[in-house]
């Protein structure tokens, strides 16, 4: 039996789900926390942008916060190795500082990029998966 | 690749402010013919021009774009139906 490409990690200390992600650009992994309130692909502070391979672009688009402000964000793409395949993505890119790396999270993942997955968070026993269904 | 200093970002916020002001402006402007096009499609403006691309995705329209007017040209880009979504933790994903 052919074995379904998978992504697993864990819900951290502070109740986030937290996958490890290997970009294509830099052949790194990265962590990532997955919020699927961003019915984006990846987001991503400015100056971690660099340190996973983003490709910025001079792109600008309006987001809309949960608070109902709008913001603007930079546009850029990037390579990933997900879920057994390489795969281009779009990014967006905060100006907001971060203090991403060492341990912490330095994107996130939305929406769009776990579609047409199964995303499976399991609080009791502090897992997450993620699995192909057939996209 | 070397990270943006504090100065970079702040003239980038700068710059960031008066690309968003027009791109707005155009796609009120143009809102007739925008909003006529599928749910979904992205159209990224020439905030000098007005001229705009459409396309299925960001990564299709964006090649597009700056084939057509340079890789510096900043666009504005609008999803059409669709606003993007981030939700309330999208800054600062690291800080714990």
């Amino acid at each position: 039996m052919l074995a379904v490409p998978e992504l697993r990690g864990q819900v951290d200390a502070l109740g986030r789900p937290i996958v490890s992600v290997v970009s294509a650009s830099t052949g790194d992994p990265f962590l990532a926390l997955i919020d699927t309130g961003f019915n984006g692909w990846l987001m991503v502070s400015a100056d971690d942008a660099p340190s996973i391979g983003v490709r910025t672009i001079v792109d600008l688009q309006s987001v809309q916060m949960g608070d109902g402000r709008s913001v603007l964000v930079r546009r850029g793409r990037v390579v990933l190795d997900w879920l057994g395949a390489r795969r281009e993505v779009e990014v967006f890119i905060s100006d907001e500082p971060s203090r991403g790396g060492e341990g912490r999270p330095v994107a996130l993942i939305g929406a769009e990029l776990l579609a047409p997955h199964l995303l499976l968070v399991d609080y009791g026993a502090r897992t997450v998966e993620i699995e192909t269904q057939g996209g | 690749m070397s990270a943006p200093t504090d100065e970079d970002l702040a003239r980038q916020r700068v710059r960031n402010e008066e690309i968003g002001r027009a791109g707005a402006q155009w796609l009120e402007r143009k809102r007739d013919e925008i909003d006529v096009l599928p749910v979904g499609t992205v159209v990224i403006f020439n905030i000098e021009s007005g001229d705009y691309v459409a396309g299925p995705d960001y990564l299709s329209a964006s090649d597009e774009f700056h084939n057509k007017f340079g890789e510096a040209t900043p666009g504005f880009v609008h999803r059409v139906g669709r606003p993007v979504f981030v939700g309330g933790g999208l800054f600062g994903v690291g800080r714990a």
